[in-house]
């Protein structure tokens, strides 16, 4: 016993040594020391303090301003005294002040700040920052150091700072402030919705950052991944995380029926990915309350742009670009449309028509409830939308809009859902938008919208009929939206699959050809011999 | 293999709760190695510049190996000229430049050739910044290529869960947390 606790202190000494050499200038505690605690039984005294972290600000290229740095306060985070265990728990306020109560003669107690958001009841929320690297997923935790408490009240106060030197950051520091900024922002991020819905109950939330995290941000499955490697850091970019977040409100709140991916502002997406990705960079704009999205790349470069701007390189339904600064001009106060609407209204199509619809989710299935609402203005709707050279929307298919501003290559995309009559012909996957790998560009899935005729089992069947020679059809079968059969073999030039079809519903049988969004062989459009259009007939039989 | 829907959990769930849809048919679900190893998650990223990099994936490299590594970029915006600052991490030795800079035609590829050498065991990395000028605005897009030297191993001592393994934080198992130190003030 003797001899471990004998090792511990030493590794904590060496600990200690190692951390004392890094930091931005402040003092830094050494590492706490563990299970030297002793539980006072005295009368119970105050510890009290504040929990604040730097935010290193981006500049308006985007860059990290590390001149401009400043202390904000945790919100709502946990907070905790240790002892051997946890001893006592509280949450942060608004300003980051914390009060705990603990015994008078306590010796060797430290004050924890956790990097968790956590709130059970009506509203609730869970949001924890996870290390992804050194034991993935653990808990990220700032410890202050151990204190005796004698008989008077205390005042214990953590930063947690950022961790650089002047521009850069050393390899033996911690980057503490890092997952304290990601908490700031999706604290934010969540007001929005608090605001508009007060007793919201936000699913279980997890960041995954570390300092050498290479493997991307973005969302996925209640998980929100945050880069932290220098090359390109995140935990700073309002804008990035308020994206990420808001890709995780249509999934908790609405839904998304985007496939992802990769995307720029200029791509010709597919119109479930032009919706998704609009929506989180308006919200991002919303959260944050400035229109210039910026993004920190490495060191000292950015990446920005205008949310609220109009001047989409290729305007349309089909376009990120456009649909965020539809949205955005709807919540904003800015005076170039007469929309003033704050969140309300988008929650509430986000909410209650999106999720419902038994088409896929696109700027058709918001724009066409949003403008029935009684508060809106459809005409003014429809100026805005024509702006983007976006016809007005008369129903969740996009039933009577144009192509608007879209040049159709060697595959017409329409009609976007396709009403004909089984079996259907000549319905052509296109890899004409395939502008880069990881893009899902338009066209590459078609949609083919029936009603089941009766119930009962039905044999779906795409075959080859034109275009490339190795093909590799496939199929998904969504019925309100949720996918309920699928068709993905191998099988050279054709698919094929059997689903139970109730009578009298909706469902929207989407094709493809794989060989275009095949992310093992990424598929380039400009290749000699590249052949972007891909034809099948489908069918569909009772069985 | 990577693909873009989240499916195969959806299609159980609503197999179980719906009792009517059978996602695949039985024909296939008996001879599965027809079928994709289907990435499940669907990712949805945030968005980036319109500069785009090709290049071959580096084989591992031995110490004092010489890696020659062409990068290709694209930029499909109407830019001014692309910047490009390649930068190598302590396993590795850069020995060809560091910047360079295009006129940009739009879907063109530039060709940059880097040139560097296996200093010690570790993973290392290729770190990319292309920046482009568009509109008298600076658009960056940071790339990272990972680089293998000789065959490393990861290193960390542990004593009853406490675990040191990089300088800054603590890994504190027992108690479920990576435990940073906070500067702390009593006023």
């Amino acid at each position: 016993m003797k001899f471990n606790y004998l090792i511990k202190l030493a590794i904590l000494c060496l600990f200690a040594s190692l951390v004392s050499c890094g930091g931005s200038g402040g003092s830094s505690n050494p590492v706490t020391a563990i299970g030297s605690c002793t539980l006072g039984t005295g009368t119970d005294l105050s510890v009290s303090g504040t929990i604040k972290f730097e935010r290193i600000p981006l500049q308006s290229s985007g860059a990290l301003n590390f001149n401009a740095i400043t202390s904000q306060p945790a919100n709502a985070i946990q907070v905790e005294a240790v002892c051997n265990s946890v001893i006592a728990a509280t949450t942060t306020d608004d300003n980051g002040l914390y009060t705990l109560s603990l015994p008078s003669g306590t010796q060797g107690v430290f004050i924890r700040a956790k990097a968790q958001m956590i709130k059970t009841g009506i509203p609730s929320w869970n949001v924890e920052i996870k290390n992804s690297s050194q034991s993935s997923g653990l808990l990220f935790a700032l410890d202050g150091s151990p204190f005796n408490l004698e008989g008077l009240d205390v005042t214990r106060n953590l930063l947690a700072t950022a961790g650089n030197v002047g521009s850069s950051y050393p390899n033996n520091a911690a980057r503490a402030a890092a997952p304290f900024a990601i908490l700031d922002t999706i604290y934010k991020s969540m007001q929005l919705v608090l605001s508009v819905e007060p007793n919201a109950v936000f699913p279980a939330l997890d960041v995954i950052w570390s300092d050498d995290n290479e493997d991307g941000t973005y969302y996925t499955n209640n998980q929100i991944n945050i880069l932290g490697s220098t090359v390109d850091t995140d935990e700073f970019d309002e804008h990035v995380i308020a994206h990420e977040w808001g890709h995780y409100y249509q999934d908790a709140f609405s839904r998304d029926n985007s496939v992802g991916g990769s995307h720029t502002l200029r791509d010709i997406l597919d119109i479930r990915v032009a919706f998704s990705e609009g929506f989180g960079n308006a919200y991002s704009a919303m959260v944050t309350g400035n229109t210039i999205y910026k993004d920190s790349q490495g060191l000292s470069s950015g990446f920005s742009f205008d949310v609220e701007s109009n001047n989409c390189i290729n305007k349309g339904w089909f376009s990120e670009c456009s649909v965020q600064s539809v949205l955005y001009d709807f919540f904003d106060a800015i005076n170039d449309d007469v929309f003033s609407l704050g969140f309300d209204e988008i929650h509430g199509v986000m909410t209650s028509n999106v999720p419902t619809s038994s088409s896929l989710t696109s700027i058709f299935s918001f724009i066409n409830h949003f403008k029935n609402l009684t508060s809106i203005n459809a005409a003014a709707v429809d100026n805005l939308l024509a702006v983007q050279t976006i016809d007005s929307i008369t129903d969740d298919y996009a039933t009577g809009v144009s192509d608007g501003g879209y040049i159709i290559g060697s595959t017409d995309v329409f009609p976007i859902y396709d009403t004909r009559a089984f079996p259907l012909t000549d319905v052509c996957s296109t890899g004409d938008n395939i502008s880069a790998e990881e893009v899902y560009g338009l066209g590459v899935s078609r949609f083919i919208r029936f009603t089941a005729p009766s119930s009962g089992n039905y044999r779906f069947t795409a075959n080859w009929t034109s275009g490339l020679n190795v093909s590799d059809p496939d199929m998904y079968l969504f019925r309100n939206g949720t996918i309920v059969a699928a068709g993905q073999s191998v099988v050279n030039r054709s698919e094929s699959f059997v689903s139970n079809l109730v009578a009298g519903s909706e469902y929207i049988l989407e094709v493809l050809e794989y060989t275009y969004v095949n992310l093992d062989v990424p598929y380039n459009r400009s290749a000699s011999g590249a052949i972007n259009k891909t034809c099948f007939t489908v069918s569909r039989a009772p069985i | 293999m990577k693909k873009f829907y989240l499916l195969p959990s959806l299609l159980a769930l609503s197999f179980l709760l719906m009792g009517m849809s059978k996602p695949i048919e039985k024909e296939t679900l008996a001879t599965p190695q027809v079928q994709k190893s289907v990435e499940r998650k669907t990712h949805y990223t945030k968005p980036h510049a319109g500069i785009y990099l090709d290049y071959q994936r580096p084989d591992n490299l031995q110490i004092d190996d010489r890696l020659e590594l062409q990068l290709n970029f694209k930029v499909r915006d109407q830019a001014e000229q692309l910047q490009i600052e390649v930068s190598v991490s302590e396993a590795l030795l850069l020995e060809s430049g560091s910047k360079f800079e295009f006129e940009t035609v739009i879907n063109k590829f530039n060709s940059v050739t880097v040139v560097a050498t296996g200093l010690k065991e570790g993973s290392a990395r290729i770190n990319v910044g292309a920046t482009i000028l568009v509109a008298g605005r600076y658009q960056s897009r940071s790339f990272s290529i990972p680089v293998i030297v000789g065959e490393p191993t990861q290193s960390k001592s542990t004593v009853t869960g406490v675990v040191i393994s990089k300088p800054g934080y603590r890994v504190d198992e027992a108690q479920g947390v990576v435990s940073m130190p906070a500067v702390e003030t009593s006023e």
